[in-house]
């Protein structure tokens, strides 16, 4: 349903301005897409399963950690004189960050947002006080990031790749099983054995190292790593899990949909930069977005609950 | 429920050991001038608690806030240069507008109030983009000099102020029938439903006073910084969390207490003028508000909960 209605959309714009059919384009597109998507796929792990005693499971931190990683890299790289050591450091980096906020929401009892608007002023912070270092970067890192076969760069196959993973993950394994529970029924689960502070706790350490990942392949996209940086990743993170079908408080989630999701939202990101549409308006045009689709989705719902027998 | 304001001792406590530990180890501090700061910054952060905790306690939150304030400051430097009256009475409106928004999408579409209020956040951030990309404007400095003057070094308009939105609050929430609703949703909607509360426009009427309390609060945020700014909100929608959950309003709703926010408000008013006078680097201090955020409201979940 989403793929058709977000094909039928991409068409639509096609044709009113034709230059959306450029391979470069297209190209462009689904390189962001892909990155946007790792990024994604962390977030729909945190919205089905990151939910803690009545609060939704949410993580607004990820857009930093991704621009920490970008700079982060670099540093350590400097440090160590190794690219693979720098690498595992930028990711175990993430994944700190996801231990410290599901630290603070499973013991601190911090409700997910605040804990992780913390986490993303905290590092907000630190990324501005660590400068620059202009490094190598390594070729692996630059091939995942900005090369390509033929139409389809090789961040969307990643992410193709990530996203076949959860999905085998969330159907089949038990780790998958659980979190689905959780998320539809916390205190049923919990009566069936499921630990949910370790459940919980695990959603938000992937989603830290899926946007540490992200921000490695941002970095091999960017070659030179900047101080400029608008969060494209957070917000639209969060719009593509509910563009895919993933409802706020769980229970019900799609990993395929975030493709469309991903997709629809880099698609409009070029818009907005062919437009020159300044970034104010930019971020109006993402909430109402967000705001018609997930209205769209509730009143959907709302005619399938007229033949619930109560 | 309305918390016993004997309960708030223990913020007021805090903010007692802060203020003491200021006096000692920072200098200027303990000034006529200083208190004047904090007074005024205290009144912005309190009316901006107070519309938070007032889509708390039903249940909900409200992200939008900060840029609403934002918004605001920006409408404040086009329009009270012009006529002041006209200025507040279109900035009420507008946040009346975008509690309205919110309102509509939590109580008549059913949306999370997350989802709903975000959309509102990025939408208001735009708002106030488009109206000031860059700071700039003009609020009639009259305004700014009536806010900080001080009578025999006390701040006396900020104060009156301050006291006047307190009384007005609790009177709202203690001794009105919409203000006793909005517990009562907050505290068990099912509940409240069968009692005949008609709970969509309960929660529908919470996000406006939110959206209205916190125009006001980016008023006062406008006439502090004598212009209009896009993004000097953003800081405020942490410390509207911060002080209304340490003032006592519980998260899961039908729990506040305005007494309690004054003394959280008062604590983020302290922490960010004691950041300022200490000097400390704007991107260390945003460092030092997410690790208080996060403390303040993790010991707060512990201790108040009893």
């Amino acid at each position: 349903m989403i793929y058709v209605s977000v094909f039928l959309f991409i068409l639509a714009a096609g044709m009113l301005i034709p230059t959306v059919f450029m391979p470069s384009n297209i190209i462009g597109v689904l390189r962001q897409a892909g990155i946007l998507g790792v990024v994604a796929l962390g977030q729909f792990l945190v919205i089905m399963g990151g939910a803690w005693k009545k609060d939704v499971g949410i993580d607004l931190s990820v857009g930093s950690t991704l621009f920490l990683t970008t700079l982060a890299f670099c540093h350590i790289n400097k440090l160590v004189q190794s690219d693979i050591v720098a690498t595992i450091l930028c990711l175990l980096l993430g994944v700190l960050i996801g231990l410290i906020n599901g630290i603070m929401i499973t013991r601190g009892n911090i409700s997910p947002f605040i804990a992780t608007l913390a986490t993303s002023l905290s590092l907000q912070g630190i990324t501005w006080m660590i400068s620059i270092t202009p490094v190598e970067i390594p070729g692996y890192l630059i091939f995942l990031g900005s090369e390509r076969i033929g139409l389809v760069p090789i961040t969307f196959i990643c992410f193709l790749i990530l996203s076949i993973i959860l999905w085998v993950l969330m159907r089949y394994s038990t780790y998958g099983i659980r979190v689905y529970a959780k998320s539809s029924n916390p205190r049923a689960a919990q009566l069936l054995g499921v630990d949910l502070k370790l459940y919980t706790l695990s959603t938000y350490v992937i989603s830290g190292l899926l946007a540490a990942f992200g921000g490695l392949l941002y970095l091999g996209f960017l070659v030179h790593p900047s101080m400029t940086f608008t969060d494209i990743f957070t917000f639209d993170s969060i719009a593509a899990v509910l563009i895919g079908g993933t409802e706020f408080v769980g229970g019900i989630g799609s990993v395929f949909g975030l493709l469309p999701g991903v997709v629809l939202m880099r698609f409009i990101n070029y818009f907005i930069l062919f437009f020159n549409v300044p970034d104010a308006t930019r971020r109006i045009m993402t909430g109402l977005m967000i705001f018609s689709i997930v209205t769209i989705f509730v009143l959907q719902s709302k005619r399938k609950r007229k033949f619930k027998i109560v | 429920m309305i918390r016993k304001v004997s309960r708030s001792i223990i913020i007021w406590s805090v903010d007692f050991v802060f203020v003491l530990i200021a006096t000692l180890f920072i200098p200027y501090f303990a000034s006529y001038e200083n208190f004047a700061n904090v007074a005024v910054r205290l009144l912005i952060i309190f009316l901006v608690a107070l519309a938070q905790s007032s889509a708390i306690v039903v249940g909900g939150a409200d992200l939008s806030v900060g840029s609403n304030m934002s918004v605001m400051t920006g409408i404040a430097s086009y329009l009270l240069i012009v006529n002041p009256i006209l200025g507040i009475a279109v900035i009420l409106l507008a946040g009346a507008a975008l509690g309205a928004f919110n309102g509509f999408g939590v109580s008549k579409l059913n949306i999370h109030p997350f989802i709903v209020t975000l959309c509102a956040f990025l939408i208001a951030q735009g708002l106030a983009l488009t109206l000031r990309p860059i700071p700039g404007g003009e609020i009639p400095r009259a305004l700014y000099t009536s806010l900080y003057s001080t009578y025999y070094g006390i701040p006396v308009l900020s104060i009156i102020l301050l006291l006047t939105f307190l009384f007005m609050f609790v009177f709202f929430i203690e001794r009105t029938s919409l203000g006793r609703s909005l517990l009562a949703v907050g505290g068990n909607e099912k509940v409240a439903q069968d009692f005949g509360v008609n709970t969509a426009r309960v929660k529908f009427l919470a996000y406006v006073l939110s959206g209205v309390l916190a125009a006001l609060a980016g008023f006062f945020l406008g006439v502090r910084i004598g212009c209009g700014s896009p993004n000097v909100g953003e800081t405020f929608l942490l410390y509207s969390f911060g002080a209304a959950v340490a003032g006592g309003t519980y998260l899961t709703g039908g729990v506040t207490s305005p007494v309690g926010t004054l003394g959280g408000a008062l604590l983020f008013a302290l922490i960010d003028d004691i950041l300022w006078l200490a000097q400390v680097s704007p991107y260390l201090s945003l460092v030092v508000q997410g690790i208080m955020l996060a403390v303040v409201v993790g010991i707060s979940e512990v201790v108040l909960r009893r």
